[in-house]
């Protein structure tokens, strides 16, 4: 086999076996690899009402036919059942581990069970070990990578850890590797705190065998040459390969749409002069970090933050997910702070997006009165208090005090304390949400409302629009709308077809798998070098329609899946802020969400059901889900009450 | 004449050396702000205009707040820039 490797390691840690098997051709063919394989696994391995956070729920580690080569990255998909909402998450996360898989020679690696007791795998290619981590459990991610690392003996093995707050279990951790790239929002961290499971290294020292080098260098040509530095004609590609994400709150302030407050504001004057990128790339970056074969060569950063009040920080750091979740939703402008933030949150394994959320939550409640100083174990929890965060942070990992409130996340949080507070409690499906603001664009809004994560803005293109004359006519004609039409972004005319066509895209990219952020220019749209590249690694022949066809497959196994878990149309939603609260000021002030249109327009675009929101019979036969359209039939009673 | 508000963000900050600026502007389009902006801060043409076709490229953007209207991105050195507009540059 070409491309893929066609075989999945299976971890069983209840009995600390481990075990290779092959992958069927066909499941590769249907759902290419990484998001689209893994949720194959997930969807027929998952028993329907499992536990998240019981044995039976699998951690699943996937890559793609496109890993290991120079188009992969050094991408890759984390799933499993979320214990945030019940249903599946998908996490995609970066640097090295991804091509290390690849090269030990596994499409994916599956952890079922629970171990006796903590413990850390060590994959070398065949070889699979299983290493006592009752002395690392309780230990930081930082402190967990580097003591693993030197166990083995040899730093080239890529590590992915949790912190404390995957120990505890807490819906906000995710796994994080390499000092700061962060995977599986939703809780996949607690999913693997929930096996005693610690760590995972792994090595490789294989090859990838590409079945037409010519036609490959052919494809990567095409889709470097819409990424080149200096020939590029796409206003997004240089500044994401100077200062990766952290350029984002100048676009979303010139949209008034950076969110501010929970999301009661959109713009955060003072805070964008503090944390706008151009100030952070001068002062504090100290180096540039790319993934694996990444062509944006600085597109993340190790900051060095010598005059830092609560001492020298060198970290990992930061994207737009910071300066917006933590910076602008909790009021948070001192630079600094925001910094201290950010690295407590990925020492601990939490996510600093669900966390930032969270933290807007506890401070419009402290700010109403409906949380007091007493409720939040004597810390003033009041707008812009960072040090308060930082506290609060860590009680959060060890569910400690207040902490015990809010570990679950903003929805059960919100619960807890009721007395109105549900209101403004911002999450999609019990996933908090995330930083674009669905009122400056219509389609974030539907995408979060439909999204079977929940408000997760990574399955979508953030709305930074396509520039259309870069993009071939015959590739126009070809989408289902017009594209310079539902580019209109706050109109609901058309955002049905296109929000349909970015989650199908996203999911081909995701499965591949190759950086979300390669797809600028023509390849916005068009993805015939991505099917050259498939066809050029694996000798089989892909069009841009298969690829296309592939990922609507994907996302109708994703939505089946949460069908059987119980999902109902009224779970596709927003928060009623977004839907009764105008922006007060700023570039897009004045408009709430029209949802209800745009779903019924989407699930007419997916051929769902109108009422339900389920993929009919017919759509999944078409995409040849014929067990899964069975499976649903199955389930018909329950569906109807 | 016009007096807008000039945003600049990333490079273009680092030609005008500065975040922000309030501008009165001896003309109404954009193609006499570009100049403008060539003269006081140089570099700005180079950045905007496609010296083959002299018109913007669509490696950068321009975003504009108009009043009551929502931000949009301007396409065009001919279009019209109005007392009040914030203009973003990236």
């Amino acid at each position: 086999m070409k491309g893929w490797k066609g075989r999945v390691l299976r971890i069983d840690l209840t009995h600390q076996k481990a075990t290779k098997a092959t992958i069927q051709e066909h499941t590769l063919l249907s759902f290419i690899g990484g998001r689209g394989l893994n949720m194959k696994i997930l969807y027929d391995e998952v028993p329907v009402g499992a536990d998240p956070l019981g044995p039976q729920n699998p951690l699943i580690f996937g890559v793609g036919p496109l890993n290991g080569t120079p188009i992969g990255m050094g991408r890759m998909t984390v799933t499993t059942k979320s214990p945030a909402t019940g249903y599946f998450m998908e996490g995609n996360s970066g640097k090295f581990f991804a091509p290390n898989m690849k090269f030990a020679g596994y499409d994916a690696i599956v952890f079922s069970g629970k171990a006796d007791r903590p413990v850390y795998v060590v994959i070398k290619d065949e070889q699979v070990e299983f290493r006592n981590a009752s002395h690392l459990w309780g230990k930081t991610t930082f402190e967990t990578e580097a003591a693993v690392k030197a166990e083995i003996g040899d730093d080239t093995f890529q590590v992915r850890v949790i912190g404390p707050a995957g120990e505890t279990l807490s819906p906000l951790a995710t796994i994080i590797g390499n000092n700061g790239n962060s995977g599986g929002r939703g809780g996949a961290g607690a999913v693997m705190g929930s096996k005693n499971l610690k760590a995972i290294a792994i090595k490789g020292t294989g090859g990838v065998d590409i079945a037409n080098p010519g036609l490959f260098r052919e494809a990567l040509d095409e889709i470097y040459e819409e990424l080149n530095f200096l020939s590029t004609r796409d206003p997004y590609v240089r500044p994401w390969q100077i200062y990766g994400t952290m350029f984002v709150p100048v676009v979303t302030s010139a949209y008034g749409a950076y969110m501010t407050k929970n999301a009661r504001e959109g713009l955060f004057a003072e805070g964008l002069t503090e944390l706008r990128g151009e100030r952070i790339q001068k002062d504090y970056v100290a180096a540039n970090l790319a993934d694996f074969c990444c062509p944006y060569a600085s597109c993340i950063h190790w900051l060095e933050d010598r005059k830092n009040p609560y001492g020298d920080l060198c970290f990992q750091g930061i994207q737009a997910g910071t300066q917006i979740s933590i910076g602008a939703m909790c009021g948070v402008k001192d630079v600094h702070g925001v910094f201290k933030i950010h690295n407590v949150s990925n020492a601990l394994g939490l996510c600093y997006i669900s966390a930032g959320t969270l933290f807007a939550w506890v401070m419009e409640a402290y700010e109403k009165g409906i949380l007091t100083q007493e409720d939040t174990d004597g810390i003033p929890m009041t707008w812009g208090n960072h040090e308060g965060i930082v506290q609060m942070l860590h009680k959060i990992a060890h569910r400690e005090g207040f902490g015990a409130v809010l570990a679950d996340g903003v929805k059960k949080a919100s619960e807890r304390v009721g007395k109105g507070s549900e209101a403004f409690a911002l999450h999609v499906k019990g996933l908090d949400f995330t930083a674009i603001e669905p009122r400056a664009f219509f389609h974030v809004g539907l995408a979060y409302a439909v999204n079977d994560m929940g408000a997760d803005h990574e399955r979508i293109h953030v709305p930074y629009p396509p520039v259309i004359s870069l993009i071939d006519e015959e590739v126009l004609r070809d989408l289902p709308f017009d594209m310079k039409r539902v580019w209109n972004r706050q109109s609901p005319e058309g955002k049905g077809q296109l929000v349909k066509w970015m989650f199908d895209t996203r999911a081909v990219l995701n499965s591949l798998e190759t950086c979300v952020f390669t797809n600028r220019g023509k390849l916005y749209v068009d993805f015939r070098p991505y099917a050259k590249a498939l066809t050029a690694a694996t000798g089989v022949e892909f069009s841009d329609k298969d690829l296309l066809k592939a990922g609507e497959r994907i996302i109708n196994l994703e939505r089946s899946f949460n069908v059987r878990e119980g999902f109902r149309r009224k779970e596709d939603t927003l928060p009623r802020r977004f839907l009764e609260e105008p922006i007060p000021e700023g570039g897009s002030k004045g408009k709430v969400v029209p949802l209800d249109q745009m779903i019924d327009d989407y699930y007419a675009a997916r051929g769902w059901d109108k009422e339900t929101g389920i993929p009919t019979q017919e759509k999944l036969h078409d995409l040849g889900l014929i067990d899964v359209a069975a499976d649903l039939e199955k389930y018909k009673a329950k569906l109807k009450t | 004449m016009p007096r807008i508000v000039c945003n600049y963000g990333l490079h273009f900050s680092e030609i005008a050396q500065m975040f922000q600026e309030r501008v009165e502007l001896p003309g109404k389009h954009l193609k006499d702000l570009v100049h403008w902006l060539e003269e006081k801060h140089q570099g700005f043409q180079k950045e905007l205009i496609n010296p083959a076709t002299g018109e913007l490229m669509t490696r950068n953007a321009i975003l504009i707040q108009r009043g009551e209207e929502n931000t949009g991105v301007v396409f065009s050195l001919e279009s019209e820039l109005r007392d009040g507009d914030i203009l973003t540059f990236f």
